[in-house]
């Protein structure tokens, strides 16, 4: 019998064939025992007369048994049944080879698989059967038996249990049946690969794989029914047919079983890859569990599901969404207007799961527009004892965090945004630090500095303030708008480091306020003088952090060894940093650009950085080759008037 | 439909030359040179915010900045003109939007001239027409440098406020240019001044796929690269600037199942680009060299043996590959520092 045949294949090791063959084509599971091979020389041209030998044989057979269809009345006993070997060969050649060890177990599992679907011929799921077996008058018989005929006169015979086994798992009792079974998670390595042999051996696993694959048929049938004409009447009904029985065994799995069925199935024949999915878990699915907090995937979801606020379901729904379709990432920037394209979703997955920098927020860096401003917000909000809030724009978030340091450390020296108006008793120009967006934590907000000197130069009472709106959010013919102190800036010119606005009183242009643009400092020292007077010197006594050079792998590693909440940060050139975004053109061209580095990821012997430069989304980190790093770093070095390395840990 | 006609790039038509390559030897440091003519006649140079041009035993003084302001310049293959970009507050002011101040003086002479702020991407048309992108309009410039006519593109990219198109003209009424549609697809496009029009040239045939194009001779060169942790592999084609009728006509002439790093330059006889030998998908690493590819013999070779290579310019003929802290010499002279009295 088949399982037999299988267990000699695999004992005799003639698989290995089998396994090539499947390597190169991904699904035949191949292996002639009898036939020669072909004449032809290599890999492929041995494969291409394999298929020709079992198929010539093959068809060559079922030609000749036209006429020999059996009903299996004269069987003399149902023991003495042996499938062709041309039939088991063309089976094995179409059946999808990661089934092929849930075969091996008894001759009662190659049933299973033939109820449950996954035994196919070049026509899809087997309909008939070749075999060969002794009449009653006592003579061979080689004949074609239909599928119902075989499964009850031989294969139900053999193994009367399959019956109301498969019976469990048809569309009317799988819900029921699914219910009841309990899939385990495991909790470390070795209780995985035991669960993972359990499924081997057990009956059901088949019938499970069933499910997922007919779960899997829904949206091929969806394409297929649209581009089926309608005059063709007879395929029509017969993909409708289908896919609503694909629909009722959806109905029987929630996400979390469809998932792990996912896994199994998929790595039926995997039992490493099938362990690595609890174990190197998806930074989606950690979330999506409640194990990680929601911040990292809430830009992309809100593009993705169209929506402003996440339900926990949207969450949910969203990650897995990331989990399964990684190409998703990509371009889903509406909110962060980052560099794109971003990493792939599984690539962003892992770079999360080695990264360690707090971010429990959004920003957005081009919207920012100053990649230093950036790089420093996102620095000094890892070191911030409490996380930070949201609760207005991302671009101010960003800049009051950099003012908020500034203003501490230096009165601010460095902000020079600011509004201002002439003070015509004292003769002086009066000047504040101004925010380009309103922050409920920040005095500086443009609403409050724009009130408190409109109340001081043009009598605004204290009951009235001055409000801030969007461009386009203004509609100069509503009633609300005809009174009143509104801000307007002009959304599409309007950033963190310069913005475009205006201030209307009453609808009349105020122009006595002036506005005041400068963003230029020193993020790591560029002059002797200026030491202590940089933004890196400003996080380290903020904050009270120390810093260490980094200069090699070794340094780095310890760093992160040994420093808890230690990260990097630096700049280098963007052309060496991100090569295959930006190209040098000409010589000594070096466009600067900040970065931090949380983590690492090592593999023989190499090494690669979680980095997120000031252009990348702080929630899409980059896996990086510290080659490329370094380079950034040296190339930097060789423009920096103090030949700084600037690669620096804070911890 | 554009017909595509594929000449199969077999493994046995990669050899691996990758013999050392010369450094660039000059006068200089080579930190402070900015330009170095391709005899080593001239040498530009900057010494904190000044720059100067030195030649024949002499320098001259060309633009005195503060000593914040940084100049990056650049020829092309008349060497008429060269640019001059000026970059204030290098250090201090990192501002994707931040424009520089772009100035052209003659090829080998010290009076430049100011013409326009932005990102310098090409000159053109014998250096008659400069094209210049301005990060904050996201717009194309093409200025006549004879008389300053001044004509612009707009691009559509909304996707990535970082991009920077590549840009070629032909002729002063047409312009070749990058851009990014809404889906995320690059293309190629050829945009008429005259017509208002604009033709799709070649449009990448995957999502984030990075567009590289150059000229040799009568034909436009493609390069399709990955950018880094995306996963379409890479490809070269041919686009002939004549008898081409809605550039229908396009010949792949290399493909490769790896992610090249790509940064396609063109030299008359050869393509230079950024070849990926072997990657780790996990560690996002590449072993990287450059590869030369022979237009008539559609040969390839790879030239490097430095195992990390990014980048690669053209700087006045001499094809240079930036490593570390060392220029290589791919194509060209390396010994520019001779001080023969009678080297002319």
């Amino acid at each position: 019998m088949l399982h037999q045949f299988l267990k000699n294949l695999l004992i005799r090791k003639n698989i290995t064939g089998a396994l090539i063959l499947a390597s190169v084509l991904s699904y035949s599971y191949a292996f002639s025992q009898e036939k020669k091979s072909s004449t032809g020389s290599g890999l492929y041209s041995s494969f291409q007369s394999l298929i020709k030998i079992e198929s010539d044989n093959y068809f060559q057979k079922k030609e000749k048994l036209k006429t020999n269809y059996s009903n299996l009345s004269d069987l003399k006993d149902y023991t003495s049944v042996k499938l062709d070997i041309d039939f088991i060969n063309h089976i094995l050649f179409h059946s999808p080879s990661k089934y092929a060890s849930l075969a091996a177990n008894d001759r009662c599992s190659f049933y299973d698989l033939v109820l449950a679907g996954h035994i196919k011929d070049s026509e899809g799921s087997i309909k008939h059967f070749i075999l060969e077996y002794e009449t009653r008058k006592g003579r061979q018989k080689l004949a074609i038996v239909s599928k119902p005929i075989f499964m009850d006169k031989v294969a139900f015979k053999q193994c009367p249990k399959i019956k109301t086994f498969s019976k469990y798992f048809n569309t009317k009792n799988v819900k029921k049946t699914l219910a009841t079974m309990n899939l385990k998670v495991p909790s470390n390595m070795d209780q995985c690969f035991q669960i993972h042999k359990d499924f081997i051996q057990d009956h059901k696993t088949p019938y499970l794989c069933k499910v997922y694959e007919q779960v899997e048929q829904i949206k091929p049938l969806e394409r297929k029914i649209k581009s089926t004409p309608r005059s063709n009447y007879k395929r029509l009904t017969k993909l409708k047919t289908d896919l609503r029985t694909a629909r009722n065994y959806k109905k029987s799995l929630n996400a979390n079983s469809y998932d792990y069925l996912r896994n199994l199935c998929i790595n039926i024949e995997k039992p490493k890859r099938f362990c690595r999915d609890f174990f190197d878990i998806s930074y989606w699915k950690q979330i999506s569990q409640g194990l990680k907090k929601p911040a990292p995937i809430e830009n992309f979801c809100k593009e993705l599901l169209k929506k402003s606020k996440l339900s926990k379901r949207d969450i949910k729904n969203c990650a897995r969404s990331l989990s399964l379709n990684k190409e998703q990432c990509h371009y889903l920037n509406k909110y962060s207007n980052s560099i794109t394209p971003k990493p792939n979703c599984s690539e962003i997955s892992r770079a999360l799961n080695f990264s360690s920098l707090k971010s429990q927020y959004n920003d957005c860096t081009g919207q920012v527009a100053n990649e230093a401003l950036v790089n420093i917000s996102r620095v000094t909000a890892h070191f911030e004892s409490t996380p930070i809030k949201e609760g207005s724009s991302c671009q101010t978030l960003v800049a009051n965090q950099f003012l908020k340091m500034n203003l501490d450390i230096n009165d601010g020296k460095y902000w020079g945004n600011s509004l201002c108006y002439m003070d015509k008793i004292n003769r002086k120009l009066v000047c504040e630090p101004v925010l380009y967006g309103d922050d409920p934590n920040s005095e500086y907000s443009i609403s409050k500095v724009v009130t408190k000197f409109m109340s001081r130069t043009r009598g605004l009472s204290r009951d009235q303030s001055c409000k801030l709106i969007t461009k386009s959010q203004y509609k100069p013919s509503l009633l609300q708008y005809k009174s009143g102190c509104w801000i307007i800036l002009d959304d599409k010119n309007c950033f963190a480091s310069s913005c475009k606005f205006k201030i209307l009183n009453n609808q009349e242009a105020v122009t006595h306020l002036k506005s005041k643009t400068k963003l230029i400092f020193p993020y790591f020292a560029d002059r002797f003088t200026v030491q202590s007077l940089t933004q890196e010197k400003f996080i380290r006594d903020f904050y009270k952090k120390k810093n260490q050079k980094i200069i090699n792998v070794s340094f780095l590693k310890n760093v992160f060894k040994n420093k808890k909440n230690a990260i990097i940060h630096g700049i280098g050139c963007r052309e060496d940093l991100l090569p295959t975004f930006f190209q040098k053109r000409t010589l000594s061209q070096c466009t600067p650009l900040p970065f931090i580095v949380d983590g690492f990821i090592q593999k023989d012997g190499s090494l690669s950085l979680i980095t997120r430069t000031a252009y990348d989304d702080l929630h899409a980190p980059r896996i990086t080759p510290w080659s490329y790093i370094f380079s950034a770093v040296k190339a930097y070095q060789a423009h920096s008037p103090m030949n700084l390395w600037g690669l620096y840990a804070l911890y | 439909m554009h017909s595509i006609r594929i000449i199969i790039i077999s493994l046995f038509s990669l050899s691996i030359y990758a013999k050392t390559l010369p450094e660039i030897q000059t006068k200089q440091s080579l930190n402070n040179i900015r330009f170095l003519s391709n005899d080593g006649k001239f040498t530009y140079f900057q010494q904190n915010g000044k720059l100067y041009l030195s030649t024949n035993y002499s320098s001259a003084e060309i633009l005195e900045k503060e000593n914040s302001s940084y100049f990056l310049l650049s020829g092309s293959e008349s060497r008429k003109k060269i640019i001059i970009e000026e970059i204030p507050n290098f250090h201090r002011e990192l501002n994707y939007r931040k424009k520089n101040i772009i100035y052209t003086m003659d090829f080998g002479k010290t009076t430049p001239i100011k013409v326009t702020e932005g990102t310098f991407l090409s000159l053109n048309l014998q250096d008659s027409w400069l094209n210049s992108y301005d990060p904050q309009e996201k717009a194309i410039e093409a200025k006549n440098l004879n008389n300053s006519k001044t004509v612009s593109v707009k691009l559509k990219n909304k996707l990535n406020p970082y991009f920077i198109p590549q840009a070629l003209m032909r002729t002063q009424d047409t312009i070749f240019y990058t851009d990014i549609n809404d889906n995320g697809f690059m293309g190629l496009l050829m945009y008429s001044f005259y017509d208002k029009k604009f033709t799709s040239v070649y449009k990448s045939k995957f999502k984030a796929m990075n567009l590289k194009f150059c000229q040799s001779g009568d034909n436009l060169y493609v390069g399709e690269f990955s950018y880094n942790g995306i996963s379409n592999g890479s490809a070269i084609f041919k686009i002939p600037f004549f008898n081409n009728p809605g550039f229908s006509n396009i010949e792949q002439i290399y493909s490769s199942d790896l992610n090249d790093i790509g940064n396609l330059l063109c030299s008359k006889q050869s393509l230079y680009f950024i070849k990926t030998l072997s990657e780790d998908k996990q560690l996002n690493t590449k072993k990287s060299e450059v590869a030369r590819l022979d237009l008539k013999s559609k040969k390839i070779t790879i030239i490097t043996d430095l195992n990390y290579v990014t980048n690669i310019i053209n700087m006045d003929g001499n094809i240079l590959i930036p490593f570390r802290d060392k220029y290589y010499v791919a194509e060209g002279k390396s010994k520019l520092n001779d001080d023969k009295l009678n080297n002319n």
